[in-house]
C-alpha cells in the first residue's frame, strides 16, 4: 500500500517520497512476449530469407494459434491486471467472445 | 460500498478508496471494461468475418504468408507495439512509486512508439497499394518484387479483409495515441499522483487491449 515516509521535518528526498508498490513482473512478461513472437515468426523468416521452412505450414498453424492465445493471455493477465483484479472483470471481457464463437459456429456450419 | 480486501498490485488506489463505486470497482474503471467488452464483440466480428471469407475464397485468390505481406516489417511493428505496452505499465508503476520523471518519460516513449507503429502501417499500406493489393483488387506478386503467375488483377476479397481488419486496428491505435496526448499534457502540467492514477490506468487498459488485438491479428492475418 502506498505510503509516504516521514522521518524528519526536512524536505523529504526523492527516495523518501517514493511510494513502495509491489509490481507484477512486467519485464519477465515482456521477455516472454518477445520469445513467443520470435518462435512464431521463425519458420516464415527462414522461408523468406533461406528458402525453406523447418515446419510444414499446416502443422505450424495450430501452434501459432496456441502461441497467440498464450501471448494475449499474458497481456490480459499481467498488463491489464486481470490476474490481480476482480474475477468477474475477466468474465465480463470474455463473455462476448463466447457469444461470438457461438454465432461464428452457427454461420460456419453448412446447412 | 465498503472495500474489504487488500489492494492488488494492479488495482487502482482510487478504486479502493473512492466512493464512486457500485460493484467493487470504480465506475470509471467499470466503464472502460464494459467498453472493452463491446470492442471484443467488434473485433470478433471483424476477425471472424475475415476467417469465414478466407474459408470461402478459392486458395489461389488468398495468398500464402509472406507472398504479399512484408512479414519482417510487420514483425518489427509487432515488437514496437509490445514494447509500447511495457512502457505504459512502467509509466503506471513509476507513478505509483512517485517517480515522476520516469512516469513522464515512459509516457513519451509510448507516444513515440505508437506514432512509429502508425507510420510503419501507413508505409506498409503504401507499399501494398503500389504492388497491386488494393481494397477491391489483387495483382499476384511476391513481397520481394519478383512477378509470378498472372499479372492480371483479380477481384480481391483478400484485400478487403486485410484492409478492414488492420485498418480498424490502426484507427484504434490512432485514437489511443490521441488519448495518450491528452494524458501526457495532463501529466506534464502536474496531473496525476500516486493517489490519483486511475486516468493513466484506464488509458493503459485501452492500450493493452489494442496490443492484445494486434497479437491475434498478426497471427491470423500475417502468419496463418
Amino acid at each position: 500500500m502506498a505510503s509516504i515516509s516521514k522521518h524528519n521535518t526536512q524536505t523529504p528526498t526523492h527516495e523518501e517520497t517514493a511510494h513502495k508498490h509491489k509490481h507484477p513482473p512486467y519485464m519477465w512478461v515482456f521477455l516472454w512476449l518477445v520469445i513467443l513472437t520470435a518462435i512464431e515468426v521463425f519458420p516464415i523468416f527462414t522461408e523468406i530469407f533461406f528458402g525453406f521452412s523447418p515446419v510444414p505450414h499446416n502443422i505450424w498453424v495450430p501452434v501459432l494459434l496456441v502461441l497467440a492465445v498464450l501471448k494475449a493471455a499474458l497481456v490480459a493477465l499481467y498488463y491489464m491486471h486481470l490476474l490481480f483484479d476482480k474475477f468477474w472483470l475477466g468474465a465480463l471481457i470474455l463473455s462476448p467472445l463466447a457469444f461470438a464463437m457461438f454465432f461464428g459456429l452457427v454461420i460456419a456450419v453448412p446447412y | 460500498m465498503a472495500v474489504d480486501q487488500a489492494m492488488a498490485p494492479g488495482q487502482s488506489h482510487t478504486a479502493a478508496t473512492a466512493t464512486a463505486q457500485t460493484v467493487g470497482v470504480s465506475n470509471r474503471k467499470l466503464g472502460i471494461w464494459i467498453f472493452l467488452a463491446s470492442e471484443v464483440i467488434f473485433f470478433s466480428a471483424l476477425i471472424g468475418g475475415g476467417i469465414l471469407l478466407r474459408l470461402q475464397t478459392p486458395p489461389d485468390q488468398w495468398p500464402v504468408p509472406g507472398e504479399v505481406l512484408n512479414v519482417p516489417l510487420t514483425s518489427l511493428n509487432t515488437f514496437i507495439l509490445i514494447v509500447s505496452s511495457v512502457t505504459v505499465v512502467q509509466a503506471l508503476a513509476a507513478l505509483q512509486d512517485n517517480i515522476r520523471w520516469r512516469f513522464q518519460l515512459f509516457l513519451v516513449c509510448t507516444f513515440i512508439l505508437g506514432a512509429i507503429f502508425l507510420g510503419i502501417q501507413v508505409y506498409e499500406y503504401n507499399l501494398l497499394i503500389g504492388h497491386g493489393l488494393t481494397f477491391t483488387e489483387y495483382v499476384p506478386y511476391t513481397a520481394h518484387g519478383a512477378e509470378h503467375g498472372a499479372a492480371e488483377a483479380v477481384s480481391s476479397v483478400y484485400g478487403t479483409a486485410f484492409y478492414i481488419q488492420t485498418g480498424f486496428h490502426g484507427a484504434h491505435v490512432f485514437l489511443g495515441v490521441m488519448w495518450l496526448g491528452f494524458v501526457m499534457i495532463k501529466a506534464f502540467f502536474g496531473g496525476y499522483s500516486p493517489d490519483d492514477y486511475e486516468g493513466v490506468e484506464i488509458f493503459g487498459l485501452y492500450w493493452h487491449f489494442v496490443d492484445l488485438v494486434w497479437i491475434l491479428l498478426f497471427t491470423i492475418v500475417y502468419l496463418i
